[in-house]
């Protein structure tokens, strides 16, 4: 059975990181576990302040150069470039549907090692470019709010799936519930923040300056103006005008051939949500 | 481009702005009812404007500045009156009649404690600092309901009956104003954007001092109970 690795080419302990066609040198501490026969793919920090998956290939020698001193051994490994991995190769696409991952905020973090072995699903994800949808939205969604609106929402999920909610994953069931809370938890007060400035605009411009309307409670806070705010949400449903992001994501679970595989392999995996703002 | 890419563009734009909306952007605030703070100021601010929106039809209305850090900035919690916006209410022929203030502390009858309704109809003489029960006229309370289905609980209505007793708004409905939309409302009130509390015989609000009025939102037709 091969090893399937991942090589960071950002490591400072990959020389003329696969700068050659055929080899790279590789420094460690200790033995390696990379033998002739293992897949790979490479990973690095890409110009659009993400990180991508960038090459597959096959080992195809790994030999034992120096020991330079007692801390550093030296390999070449000697490879064959099978291709560019084209497609979902960006790791903000991929990091709900890899099993390694479960620093959302930060996921580089675990590949951020001059190699790490990968698990052979995590291997065929990133060279095929499948996407576990459902997980996906899920998790995009949630961890864009704000810690305590997830803290309240892991609550609402709990009470709407009971004892599910421990043993299953049920990420359909939980979308669902994850729609209706921001529309009544936030969007809907959106709205009325938008009317609010509205009326100001339509009725009181003349009695008072509604640039600068807005709440304070305390004089140690900065204070919120109305339509600052409401400009935010006006960009949040503009975008809902666009698209309806619900029925995309509806649409893309049913069309994607790789769900059930997914929901399989990810049934232990914690729910895909960031506790690192806790 | 394939749907799969499509959706992960949408989720990112969408989820993006998302992030940015649901906090506010000077106090870092969270937008929503979460722990150690609730902001349905969003909503009973909205029902201040529509009411003082709404009197402007039958009256004079100016603005009072707050002062300092405040001069335009509404308390998102109960607050004093100093220092605060209001709007004053005059007749056509400039007689003063009201000041109408969102959320200000007012010293209830009986003790030293205060309650603070979500829109207080003052006497034109109504000072600036620690106004009492005395002061006070009409008292108008907003219920924001996340919920598409809820309604005004049994607590937030008993909670307003307590209010009108400890500010002794019993006499509202004498001040006979005249509203326009609103023009059934003539008793302190209960406004939510859902249905009110229970649709229960129409002498026990009367028996409460109070009229309500349901799904004041702007997708639906509100409805006065009274």
């Amino acid at each position: 059975m091969p090893n399937y690795i991942c090589f960071y080419l950002g490591s400072n302990k990959i020389r003329g990181s696969l700068i050659s066609e055929d080899e790279l040198i590789l420094d460690s501490k200790r033995e390696i576990g990379i033998r002739e026969g293992d897949k790979f793919i490479t990973f690095l920090n890409n110009s659009y302040n993400d990180f991508q998956f960038k090459e597959y290939g096959l080992i195809t020698e790994v030999e034992f150069l120096k020991e330079s001193n007692e801390l550093l051994k030296t390999f070449r490994i000697k490879y064959k470039i099978f291709g560019d991995l084209k497609e979902n190769n960006l790791l903000s696409e991929l990091q709900y549907s890899l099993l390694r991952v479960y620093n959302y905020k930060k996921p580089y973090k675990h590949f951020a090692f001059s190699y790490v072995y990968l698990d052979e699903t995590d291997y065929n994800t990133i060279v095929e470019g499948r996407l576990f949808i459902s997980r996906t939205a899920f998790g995009k969604l949630i961890n864009s709010l704000p810690p305590l609106h997830i803290q309240n929402f892991i609550l609402t999920l709990i009470n709407s799936q009971g004892i599910h909610f421990f043993n299953n994953r049920d990420y359909i069931g939980a979308l669902k519930d994850l729609k209706t809370y921001i529309v009544e938890e936030i969007e809907n007060r959106g709205k009325f923040l938008i009317s609010t400035e509205t009326i100001l605009r339509e009725n009181f411009s003349q009695l008072l300056d509604v640039n600068e309307i807005g709440f304070c409670d305390s004089e140690d806070k900065r204070p919120d103006i109305i339509i600052k705010q409401a400009s935010l949400f006006r960009t949040l449903f503009g975008i809902s005008k666009e698209f309806n992001i619900w029925d995309m994501i509806e649409e893309g679970i049913s069309e994607n051939i790789n769900e059930e595989f997914f929901n399989k392999s990810f049934a232990k995996k914690d729910w895909p949500i960031n506790y690192e703002n806790y | 481009m394939k749907i799969i890419n499509k959706i992960i563009n949408a989720l990112n734009q969408y989820a993006a702005s998302l992030e940015k909306a649901a906090v506010w952007q000077n106090s870092r605030d969270i937008i929503g009812n979460v722990k150690g703070g609730k902001d349905d100021f969003i909503y009973e601010f909205y029902c201040y404007l529509r009411i003082i929106k709404d009197l402007k039809e039958n009256y004079v209305i100016k603005y009072s500045e707050g002062a300092g850090s405040t001069k335009n900035k509404f308390p998102k919690k109960p607050a004093n009156k100093k220092g605060r916006p209001y709007f004053k209410i005059n007749k056509k022929d400039g007689t003063p009649l009201y000041h109408v203030c969102a959320g200000t502390k007012i010293k209830v009858q009986h003790g030293n404690k205060y309650d603070a309704p979500d829109i207080s109809f003052q006497s034109a003489d109504s000072p600036e600092d620690k106004p009492c029960h005395d002061h006070v006229k009409l008292i108008m309370d907003a219920k924001y309901i996340a919920d598409k289905d809820g309604s005004v609980s049994k607590g937030s209505y008993n909670d307003f009956c307590m209010m009108i007793w400890n500010l002794d708004t019993l006499d509202a409905q004498k001040e006979n104003i005249s509203f326009n939309e609103f023009r059934e409302v003539n008793n302190n009130c209960i406004i939510s954007n859902r249905k009110a509390y229970e649709r229960i015989e129409l002498a026990y609000i009367r028996s409460h001092h109070l009229c309500e009025i349901e799904n004041l939102n702007e997708e639906d037709s509100f409805n006065i109970i009274k």
